[in-house]
C-alpha cells in the first residue's frame, strides 16, 4: 500500500514536470541611450536595481503660450539624453504616457524631439511599489 | 332687252375672270443691309433658380439665416486665447546664467533645477531654456545629477 502511494506520487511529479509552463511575452526595457535616441519602460526602469536609471517626460503650460514639453533619460552609467518640443501632436503623445508605458524619443542636433513613441503592451511589467 | 342683259353679264364675267387669272402683285419688301439684333422676347415671368421646399416651407432666406446663426454660435464657443502676461526680460538672463554656470561646472543638480524653478519664466523663455540646456546634456558637456525631475 505504502509502495503504491509512493509510486503514485512519483508519477504525479513526473507528469507535472512534463507540462510546459505557458506564459505571455515579457519584455523589460531598462534605459538605453545613444547619440540620437533614448528608450525605456517606466515600470522596468523603476524596478532597476541601481539608483541611477531614470526616464521621464513632462509638459508645462504657460498662459498665452503653447505648452512645452520634454523627455529625459539616464542610463545605468549616468549618460543622459533629453529633447524638448512644443509640437501639439508630441505634447499629446507625452500626455498619453501611463505608469507602465514604454517611451522612445529621438532628437536632432538642436535637441528638438523628432520622434516620440509611447507604447502600452502586455509585455510591459506592472510597476512595483 | 335679253340681248343687253347677256352682253352685260358677259362683260362682268370677263372682268372677273381677268382679275382671277392675273398674277398676284405683292408689295416690294425693303432691302435691309444691316440691322440691330432682334430684341429678346420679354419673359412673362422671372426664372426661379431656387425655390422654397414645398415640404418644409423653408425659404432660401430661412436657410441663410439658420446657417449664419449656427456659424455665429460656433464662433461664440471658441475661447479667446488668454493674453500672455508681461514677461520679465531679466528672468531669461538669470536662467541663462544658471545654465552657463552648469556648463562651467559640468553638472546639473537638484539645486540648479530648484533655482531655475524660482525664476518666473514665460512660455517663450522656458522654451529658450530648454533649447540652451538640452544640447549641453546631449553633448555630454553637462552631467545630470538630479534625483528627481530634470526641470
Amino acid at each position: 500500500m505504502k509502495k503504491n502511494a509512493l509510486r503514485g506520487l512519483a508519477l504525479s511529479l513526473v507528469t507535472l514536470a512534463a507540462i510546459p509552463a505557458y506564459a505571455g511575452s515579457k519584455v523589460s526595457y531598462r534605459v538605453n541611450v545613444t547619440t540620437a535616441w533614448a528608450e525605456g519602460t517606466l515600470s522596468a526602469v523603476r524596478a532597476a536595481p541601481d539608483s541611477m536609471q531614470q526616464i521621464e517626460c513632462q509638459v508645462t503650460a504657460f498662459p498665452g503660450y503653447a505648452p512645452g514639453g520634454y523627455c529625459f533619460a539616464r542610463d545605468a552609467a549616468g549618460t543622459t539624453r533629453s529633447c524638448w518640443t512644443s509640437d501639439p501632436g508630441m505634447i499629446a503623445t507625452i500626455e498619453s504616457i501611463q505608469g507602465d508605458s514604454y517611451v522612445f524619443f529621438q532628437f536632432n542636433t538642436t535637441s528638438t524631439c523628432t520622434a516620440l513613441t509611447v507604447r502600452q503592451s502586455s509585455a510591459n511589467e506592472p510597476k512595483a511599489q | 332687252m335679253k340681248l343687253a342683259i347677256a352682253w352685260i353679264g358677259s362683260i362682268a364675267l370677263a372682268v372677273y375672270a381677268g382679275r382671277a387669272l392675273a398674277p398676284a402683285t405683292a408689295p416690294a419688301a425693303p432691302i435691309v443691309v444691316s440691322s440691330a439684333p432682334a430684341p429678346a422676347p420679354a419673359l412673362a415671368r422671372p426664372i426661379i433658380v431656387a425655390s422654397p421646399s414645398s415640404s418644409s416651407g423653408l425659404t432660401a432666406d430661412d436657410v441663410r439665416a439658420a446657417v449664419r446663426a449656427e456659424l455665429a454660435a460656433r464662433g461664440d464657443d471658441t475661447p479667446a486665447p488668454a493674453p500672455a502676461p508681461a514677461s520679465d526680460p531679466s528672468a531669461l538672463a538669470r536662467a541663462l546664467e544658471l545654465i552657463a554656470a552648469a556648463d562651467a561646472n559640468g553638472v546639473w543638480t537638484d539645486r540648479d533645477r530648484d533655482a531655475l524653478r524660482a525664476i518666473p519664466l514665460d512660455g517663450a523663455q522656458h522654451a529658450q531654456v530648454m533649447q540652451t540646456l538640452f544640447p549641453l546634456i546631449n553633448g555630454d558637456r553637462v552631467r545630470v545629477e538630479t534625483s528627481g525631475a530634470l526641470l
